[in-house]
């Protein structure tokens, strides 16, 4: 619990609350009198614009987990209200600060685009650095809501924000669609998702290229490649966050193919007033870093904040509580706005695609095709005297290539270059155009329909005063329904179990951190299955009290191999692994340190998408102490993705009881 | 995923050096296509590997006045000197990094980074018949150890052999 308690240091940045002009601010030259700028500031004072919830939202103040209202951009680039005008209001510092002389911040710059249309050497005159260009969502929200005052408004400078002006015309964003890239459970950073923004552009909507979109995202500037660190600091507050723009095909190839997630798109029901506000607003946020926090301030909560800054009639961040959110919920947050969601389309990842393939091929083609994997340098295998056949085989053996081995390909150097080289050139040989794949939005795999991420447990057993009751924060276990979620992945973030006997209160199980990946061998497929727990557990064996048993503090890990099958439409999954358990307790009948190989042999059956069955026994021989046995099968059925009914068998002690999602 | 980003900019990096090297003119039809500029100096790829974008992904931003930063990692400015040109360098800062999909594409004759590709050039005619013509010239626009830019000048080429359909493409002028 003490990470939380670190949380509570969230950097705090005052805003100054004084509407009177200060003495500091005369020795600035502006285009208006000072009574003009008064006036305007009144004006908005008088429409209490300081404190609408627009204009907080447009400064990302926020209430944290105190109560105090700060804002969450932390570098002061994004505040006027310093330097000259440190004794004034960001409101005041903003209205004064856009009628400040062009010439303060004229520059010559050398033409950034169409050079053609300029002499050699011309020079163009740019004021990127006047707030005008700086903050024109500021601008557009103040210019809207005291258009009374429109002879003051009418003498804003003229001035050239030619980056700004670059940055819209690229950007030329039309609709915006919230996408979410499916769990990648095999990097730390990305095992619960990422969210980010899919901009279409005007110009590209009749003919819908999505790869010419473009991805605004939010993310931690990441400066360590250290995993634990990277948890640590990132749990801290010990990154920087900020935003990229970037073409969405670079966002297509990191996702969809190099990490083979799919990605799933949610186009927003927005006004093109509000689209043109959140250009505006990308703008002026864009550039400027906010501190970054695994759990609260991330992608998922800021994804939020700019939405609300630019349509404040959404209400979107205070559908999650404490601010703490991970991708999905940021997802579902949308849901709670009536008719936001226009339209949910799928992107298959290249591991989808390859599986599309293989579709195509009959049981013989795909002998042939694992024939050409296992030695690359037989050609023939792959050819048919129907030039549609063969074409399947190497499309399926292209994507294979790509699936296996991403990351090299891009090397023109390597073998599986090479490779892959010579594969396309037969490819190109063969005189038949692939149809196009058609992919069908599997609907219980979208994100949105997931289970709530947090989830209380209560579980009585045979005996009276004796339960067991349990709450975790995220995410999911093989149990849990698995609409929307990884099939056969475990992921789970502050999980605690509690043993109550006789009113006695004991901890059974805590988990900082639990991933079990069940990857089911095959023979395109062949990857370890592993899983690896952080935190408390409590035993009997080893233990000076047996029938209390003690906590002992530490990690496991395990490792080996799974296959999956089915009978009919119920799937199963086998697996044995080895396992490796280093253990702290101060309560063990010799020593304070347990280290234990032992193994794991478990099943999981999978009757639908909302009832499981799993079964898991495994012993470990610790050194020197006596060995152990664990046993266990749990039975849950689900109803309506909200609460489930389980009947558990662990260690003796029988357990009936439910499961209740938040 | 950030080390994936890292890794692929790393590569994309290195493909726009050993662009410049070989940007020299070349007495090949492609000539006008020439991007003076190489990949290295414009868009995206400059924003990555120049000083600036060193900021972007080293955070050092001091925030004050990096407006301008946000705006050029946008990809597609272009400082080309004309319209052809300026087709030329998107097509190849699409191509750079995307040229396992578009080999893929135009090996089979189908695919959206074709598609793709045909916005960029302007064409009216379908992305089909587009990557149907692409494919029957794949062995010279894929010619082995072919650059990013002589891929995109293979393509333009190609699309211009054909009459026909370089008359629906209206950015090749």
């Amino acid at each position: 619990m003490k990470i939380f308690g670190i949380f509570l240091f969230l950097p705090i940045v005052g805003l100054f609350n004084s509407h009177a002009l200060s003495a500091s601010t005369e020795k600035i030259e502006i285009v208006l009198s000072k009574a003009d700028i008064q006036q305007l500031i009144n004006a908005a004072e008088v429409n209490g614009l300081e404190r609408s919830r627009q204009w907080q939202k447009l400064l990302h103040i926020e209430r944290n987990l105190v109560g105090v209202k700060s804002s969450q951009v932390v570098d002061s680039g994004f505040f006027l209200a310093q330097g000259l005008f440190k004794n004034q209001s960001e409101l005041s510092a903003t209205v004064y600060s856009f009628f400040i002389k062009p010439e303060v911040y004229a520059q010559q710059i050398d033409p950034p685009i169409h050079k053609s249309q300029y002499k050699v050497g011309e020079k163009l005159l740019d004021h990127s650095q006047h707030p005008i260009c700086r903050f024109p969502a500021r601008l557009k929200f103040l210019r809207q809501n005291l258009g009374s005052q429109s002879a003051i408004w009418k003498q804003l400078p003229r001035v050239n924000c030619t980056y700004q002006y670059i940055f819209l015309q690229a950007l030329d964003a039309a609709k915006v669609n919230f996408v979410f890239s499916s769990y990648y459970s095999d990097s730390p950073g990305s095992a619960f998702g990422h969210t980010f923004f899919r901009v279409q552009r005007k110009s590209n909507l009749a003919v819908q290229h999505e790869l010419l979109d473009y991805g605004l995202s939010y993310a931690a500037n990441v400066t360590t490649s250290n995993g634990f660190l990277y948890a640590f600091l990132g749990l801290v507050g010990g990154f920087t966050g900020s935003w990229t723009n970037m073409p969405y095909y670079y966002k297509v190839r990191e996702y969809n193919d190099f990490e083979a997630r799919d990605l799933w798109s949610y186009e927003l029901n927005l006004t093109q007033d509000e689209v043109n506000m959140l250009s505006l607003h990308m703008w002026e946020v864009g550039s400027h870093t906010y501190r970054y926090f695994f759990f609260t301030q991330n992608c998922a909560f800021h994804m939020l904040t700019v939405l609300e800054a630019a349509a404040p009639r959404l209400h979107l961040s205070d559908k999650v509580p404490f601010n703490y959110v991970i991708p999905s919920d940021s997802l579902k947050a949308l849901f709670y706005e009536p008719d936001l969601i226009k339209k949910v389309q799928f992107r298959p990842s290249l591991r989808k695609i390859f599986l599309a393939r293989l579709d195509r091929l009959n049981d013989s083609e795909k002998n042939d095709l694992k024939k050409y994997i296992l030695n690359t340098k037989d050609f023939s295998v792959l050819e048919d005297q129907h030039n549609d056949r063969s074409a399947h085989k190497i499309d399926a053996a292209l994507d294979y290539l790509d699936l296996k081995y991403s990351k090299q390909i891009m090397d023109t150097k390597s073998s599986e270059f090479k490779i892959k080289e010579e594969l396309l050139n037969k490819r190109a040989q063969v005189n038949f155009v692939t149809p196009e794949l058609k992919f069908k939005t599997e609907d219980e795999e979208d994100p949105a329909k997931s289970h709530g991420s947090s989830r209380w447990s209560l579980l009585g057993t045979e005996k009276r005063n004796q339960y067991y009751f349990g709450y975790r924060f995220a995410l999911h276990d093989l149990l849990d329904p698995s609409y929307g979620l990884p099939k056969n992945s475990q992921l789970e973030f502050f999980n605690f179990l509690f043993f109550v006997n006789d009113n006695k209160y004991y901890l059974n199980k805590f988990n900082l951190f639990r991933v079990f990946n069940l990857n089911p061998l095959n023979f395109y497929d062949r990857k370890f299955s592993w899983g690896v727990e952080i935190g408390a557990d409590r035993q009997n064996k080893n233990c000076r009290n047996e029938i209390e048993g003690c906590l002992l503090y530490g990690t496991k890990m395990k490792a080996g191999v799974s296959v999956g099958f089915s009978t009919g439409d119920i799937k199963h999954y086998l697996w044995g692994l080895g396992v490796a358990e280093a253990r702290y307790s101060s309560q063990m009948e010799k020593g304070y340190y347990l280290w234990s190989p032992g193994a794991e042999i478990g099943l999981l059956t999978r009757f639908s998408e909302d009832f499981s069955l799993m079964a898991s026994y495994s012993k470990e021989f610790p050194i020197n102490m006596n060995k152990f046995e664990t046993y266990e099968v749990k039975l849950r059925k689900s109803f309506a993705n909200k609460w489930a009914l389980a009947a558990e068998y662990e260690n003796d002690i029988k357990s009936l009881g439910f499961y209740y999602y938040f | 995923m950030k080390k994936l980003i890292i890794a692929l900019l790393t590569v994309i990096s290195t493909f726009a050096f050993a662009q410049k090297k070989s940007s020299q003119p070349k007495d090949n039809p492609s000539e006008k296509f020439d991007r003076q500029y190489g990949i290295a100096g414009c868009g995206l790829g400059s924003v990555l590997i120049g000083k600036r974008g060193a900021q972007i992904f080293a955070s050092t931003t001091n925030g004050s006045w990096s407006n301008q930063m946000f705006g050029i990692s946008s990809g597609t400015l272009n400082c080309v000197d004309s319209p052809t040109a300026e087709v030329a360098s998107r097509m190849d800062q699409f191509i750079m990094v995307n040229r396992s999909r578009v080999q893929g594409d135009i090996a089979r004759g189908q695919g959206e980074s074709v598609a793709a590709i045909g916005q960029y050039m302007g064409c009216t005619a379908s992305s089909n018949k587009i990557a149907v013509t692409l494919k029957s010239s794949y062995t010279s626009i894929f010619t082995s150890g072919a650059t990013v830019t002589e891929v995109t000048d293979g393509i333009i080429t190609a699309i211009l052999a054909n009459p026909e359909l370089a008359k629906s493409c209206q950015h090749l002028g």
